[in-house]
């Protein structure tokens, strides 16, 4: 299916270069923003009412950095950058089509997790085999 | 890419919606053209001609959409996994007449290396990933 996914521990993740630069990124992106934000509020309030569209637009950056930071924060290091896309690509041509096997297979490891679901999956076989089955209570 | 798991259907790394690739593209058309707009008419016109109506207009336009066109570039370099420094190249072409058209064929031609001719392309489409 999907790739096992690696994750740095925490505190590497959190403190690794590009982590690092990452927070340095966002630590003067985020107060830009929000001075931008002033400014065009001050612009708006001075008379010219495009500041306000403006004004609601540089808090938007500042989320949208935000949300990349997070997303760079947490990239499992595997899986990132065209390294991790040709060693997913591999891997995909490695394992092909595991899913496309044969219906009764994924029954089957249903009902090995699920004791219940077996139960009830014989169950409804001998309803189907017919009244002629007298056994259907006793498996 | 947490639809293919949703889907269940063992949907490898590689294959990324075509509508994924499509909105972006929509979108970078959108700006690109809008910048050009507003660079080589407005800011003309502005300064030029003290007509400052078109730079507000598409000026706003052009800003709000851009917001638009951050997210699904982030979506699509995101999932055809751009490394850091393309990817933010790729968000500011927005920014750069012109640069969005360079962004735009690079992307699509990384979709189509990444997915390939794979006949999943389109099983996964149906599948509404």
């Amino acid at each position: 299916m999907t790739a096992p996914t690696r994750r740095l521990p925490v505190d590497r993740r959190w403190t690794s270069r590009r982590a690092l630069l990452c927070h340095a990124v966002l630590v003067v992106w985020v107060p830009g923003c929000t001075l931008a934000t002033w400014w065009q509020v001050n612009i708006a309030r001075s008379g010219d009412s495009l500041g306000w569209i403006y004004s609601v637009m540089w808090p938007c950056f500042a989320v949208f950095a935000t949300v990349l930071w997070w997303n760079l924060i947490h990239d499992d290091p595997d899986t990132v950058g065209a390294r991790g896309l040709r060693r997913l690509q591999q891997q995909a041509e490695a394992t092909p089509h595991e899913d496309e096997a044969a219906p009764d297979d994924a029954i089957a490891r249903a009902e090995a997790e699920d004791a219940e679901l077996a139960d009830y999956n014989a169950y409804l076989a001998e309803l189907r085999r017919g009244p002629d089955s007298k056994t259907w209570r006793r498996r | 890419m947490n639809d293919a798991e949703s889907t269940g259907r063992g949907v490898d790394h590689r294959v990324v919606a075509r509508r994924v690739l499509i909105r972006y593209r929509v979108m970078a058309y959108t700006t690109a053209v809008l910048l050009i707009v507003l660079v080589f008419v407005g800011i003309p016109l502005q300064v030029f001609a003290g007509q400052p109506d078109v730079v507000k207009v598409v000026g706003t336009l052009h800003g709000y959409l851009y917001l638009v066109y951050l997210w699904v570039a982030l979506d699509l370099t995101r999932k055809l996994r751009v490394p850091l420094g393309p990817m933010l190249l790729v968000l500011l072409a927005g920014t750069v007449p012109f640069c969005a058209f360079v962004a735009e064929r690079w992307l699509t031609r990384r979709y189509e290396r990444s997915a390939g001719p794979a006949p999943d392309v389109a099983v996964v489409d149906q599948t509404g990933r």
